[in-house]
């Protein structure tokens, strides 16, 4: 009697964790939907205005097309790999590039500049060498390459905090689109850390939702204040041209 | 196995939330902060760019005040060395035309030499008025009271003039200035309100100077102030200013203009007492 009813009960439950990590597939899927629309309709309006951007706010644009690329690669490679370690890899180098280029072209201090145009081949190499022999990109999660570009991220954005104090404009901070876009920077670089270690405990057994979502939502977030960013970026070089 | 999820897991996890949960309240706190930071600097920064300006507006308006003078200088050493010696030149060369004239040009060639005689006088005047070095030596009470002289011996319009309290010397500089004022005003009377009268008073006293013009004109609205009229008011104002001075002028249509000039002498103002009597840096 005691084992049938533990059979049932077993039996219940495992219908219950079906049905419930069905849904939450699908709930996924749709969030990664959203993500990808997400990051399909900031690039079109970047390239849309593209005439109108200033140079830094160009190049995001083109990060923006990386940034949906990469999202759309996704998938197809987790499916013939088995793993996304080359997309991440190559992510990382992405966020790298793109990232690093558009603070060279905010940051006016020409020594920061400098030791920007020094140290972006030497990281770039130190990556590839990461890639190949440290954290080989077929089998490793490139945990030294992100947290390395997380915490350069975090730098330039102080950096660019401290440059924008020195240096206010008159117009109102939030429609600024370097404010914007240095808010998106910061809050994406900082919470990435949490998120690694939500992925290591999820990537250790657990169902719960939220630890599963995280990764999407901030990166949800992550878009949607770039779109922000251009979107306020071209409205006011709008007026400034039509003033 | 089923639950998948163990207690100490769930207390991981609900430090993770917690820390999240702080991490976000931290991070929003810091973009306020720094909305707040920037906008304080935004304003400060304005402040700091309005007193620049006023600083520039300032520097300009004593290099033009300094141009000013320097060709008022010319010019009346121009008239006075020149003009005025040539027509004393052709007074003396038609009183010798005199002898061979008859009685009836005898007397239009005498009513020439004296409007010549007047002219010259006139333009010596008018050479005083404009020398800085002659105001400088006369003094400020002087140099209006010749000044009074010479509009009421023209007829054009009268001028009534007062002093009050013990005259002292106010300095070059800003007597020179307070003189420019006199005439700047006297000028837009005659040329923009028609005015029959002129009243000019000064008032002394220790530590405190009053220069008072008024007009019977036909007077303007304060809205007038914005147009071409206006800017010449404002030069009133600014000049004053200049020598640590404040100037309020007062009308309305039908009812004159008065023009206000208070000084306070012991009060410094920017001067470096430069040699050149007519620097004001």
């Amino acid at each position: 009697m005691l084992l049938r009813e533990t059979k049932l009960q077993i039996g219940h439950l495992a219908h219950h964790i079906a049905v419930n990590d069905h849904k939450m597939i699908l709930f996924i899927s749709r969030l990664i939907l959203s993500r990808l629309i997400l990051s399909f309709v900031t690039f079109i309006y970047g390239m849309v205005r593209f005439k109108k951007l200033s140079m830094p706010f160009k190049v995001l644009a083109f990060y923006l097309l990386f940034s949906l690329l990469d999202n759309i690669a996704n998938r197809p490679v987790i499916a013939y790999l088995k793993n996304n370690y080359l997309i991440l890899n190559i992510e990382a180098f992405g966020d790298f590039i793109f990232i690093t280029l558009i603070y060279y072209h905010l940051l006016r201090n020409n020594l920061i500049k400098k030791v920007l145009q020094i140290a972006l081949p030497i990281i770039l190499l130190s990556y590839i060498y990461n890639s190949i022999f440290l954290q080989p990109f077929n089998v490793t999660f490139p945990g030294y390459a992100m947290a390395t570009n997380k915490v350069l991220f975090i730098i330039l954005s102080l950096l660019l905090f401290k440059q924008m104090l020195a240096e206010p404009l008159e117009i109102n901070i939030t429609k600024q689109g370097i404010f914007w876009f240095n808010i998106a920077v910061l809050l994406n670089s900082t919470t990435m850390f949490l998120n690694d270690y939500l992925v290591n405990y999820y990537a250790k057994g657990t169902v719960n939702p939220v630890v599963r979502y995280f990764w999407n939502y901030s990166d949800i977030i992550f878009n949607l204040i770039l779109g922000i960013a251009i979107v306020v970026e071209t409205s006011e070089n709008n007026k400034r041209i039509n003033a | 196995m089923l639950n998948a999820q163990t207690p100490s897991k769930n207390d991981d996890l609900g430090q993770a939330l917690i820390l999240t949960g702080i991490l976000f309240v931290f991070l929003v706190g810091c973009v306020v902060y720094f909305i707040v930071l920037y906008r304080n600097r935004q304003v400060k920064n304005k402040k700091e760019q309005e007193e620049r300006e006023a600083i520039y507006q300032q520097e300009l308006l004593k290099t033009q005040v300094e141009i000013q003078e320097q060709t008022f200088e010319q010019i009346s050493k121009e008239i006075h060395d020149n003009i005025t010696q040539v027509l004393s030149f052709v007074k003396l060369t038609l009183r010798s035309l005199g002898n061979a004239l008859d009685e009836p040009n005898k007397i239009k060639l005498e009513d020439t030499r004296e409007l010549l005689s007047q002219t010259i006088i006139d333009l010596r005047d008018m050479s005083k008025s404009m020398s800085f070095e002659h105001i400088a030596s006369a003094g400020l009470a002087k140099t209006i009271e010749k000044e009074v002289e010479r509009m009421n011996k023209s007829d054009v319009i009268r001028v009534s003039y007062a002093t009050e309290g013990k005259i002292y010397s106010l300095g070059e500089q800003r007597e020179l200035v307070l003189f420019r004022i006199l005439q700047e005003s006297m000028n837009n009377a005659l040329k923009h309100s028609g005015a029959q009268h002129f009243n000019i008073s000064l008032l002394y006293r220790d530590d405190f100077f009053n220069l008072t013009l008024e007009d019977d004109g036909s007077g303007f609205s304060p809205a007038l102030l914005e147009n071409k009229i206006g800017s010449g008011l404002r030069n009133i104002e600014n000049r004053a200013s200049l020598i640590g001075g404040k100037a309020t002028i007062e009308s309305a249509p039908g009812k004159g203009c008065r023009v206000s000039v208070n000084l306070y002498p012991l009060n410094q103002f920017n001067s470096n007492g430069a040699s050149h009597p007519n620097s004001f840096s």
